[in-house]
């Protein structure tokens, strides 16, 4: 299967990738604490190329749940629809 | 990044508003304590002063004061009007006795963010939009992929592209920037 999008910058995922950056990403939103290595097992071929991606995954999560911590009252929601207003104006 | 930068950034759309939000966030949190005695109410009144703050950024004038002055009298002006609203008893005079307007700028307002957060608010702020969407949804908002496609009219596995497409991105922008990164 091609992907659906063409990337200009030549970034490009198989659907074995994108199936293990589903996962793990999934995985990580439920609070398992997943193994990196554990996951990157799965795409040997890949995995240089996952590894980034899987920490960074780990680097915005971490962020995020620090920010809910210190502000848990901030309505990200309401936030990001403002953002997103403003930018298509 | 002084707060005439901050203003100028988030306004040309290359600082994320997050980064005043963050600067002032407690700030703007004792300053309220001053008129809003209830902690709930408190804090619904300094999100509006902040929600607000970006709504009319643009109106800002440096030469009238400092952005720090202005966000004060907004805080003060929406917390009059919410305690009219509400017909909320204000604090004594006794209370208020003392309390003055906080100082500008010091080092604690540094101290607030670290060198790693601002980069990754601003390079988060910087992606195209698929990618931003997709992260903000995923992250911000708690979505599932499945959730994300739905919203944005997409198939899942384009949902997952443009995350994983925005992870990395998004960590080209923060080596650009030579950021530390403690997980790189």
């Amino acid at each position: 299967m091609k992907n659906e999008s063409k990337d200009p910058d030549d970034i490009d995922f198989t659907d074995a990738e994108l199936d293990l950056f589903g996962d793990f990403t999934d995985a990580v939103q439920r609070r398992e604490n997943p193994d990196i290595e554990e996951y990157l097992a799965r795409c040997p071929e890949s995995r240089d190329k996952m590894r980034t991606i899987l920490e960074m995954a780990l680097l915005l999560d971490r962020e995020m749940n620090r920010f809910r911590g210190k502000y848990p009252h901030v309505d990200l929601k309401r936030l990001n629809e403002l953002r997103r207003e403003s930018r298509q104006k | 990044m002084s707060d005439a930068e901050l203003v100028k950034g988030i306004l040309s759309g290359t600082v994320d508003f997050e980064v005043l939000w963050e600067r002032f966030w407690e700030r703007v949190g004792s300053w309220l304590r001053i008129w809003v005695s209830d902690g709930e109410d408190r804090r619904d009144v300094q999100i509006c002063v902040l929600t607000l703050a970006w709504q009319r950024l643009d109106q800002y004038d440096p030469s009238k004061g400092s952005l720090c002055t202005w966000l004060y009298r907004m805080a003060r002006s929406v917390a009059f009007s919410f305690l009219r609203k509400k017909r909320l008893k204000m604090r004594s005079l006794e209370e208020l006795v003392g309390v003055r307007e906080p100082a500008c700028e010091g080092p604690a307002e540094e101290h607030d963010l670290g060198e790693l957060k601002r980069a990754l608010w601003r390079a988060v702020g910087e992606l195209p939009e698929p990618e931003q969407a997709a992260l903000e949804l995923y992250y911000h908002e708690g979505y599932a992929w499945a959730e994300v496609a739905g919203l944005r009219g997409t198939s899942i596995r384009t949902a997952k592209f443009h995350g994983a497409r925005g992870l990395v991105l998004l960590r080209n922008k923060l080596a650009c920037d030579r950021c530390r990164l403690g997980v790189l």
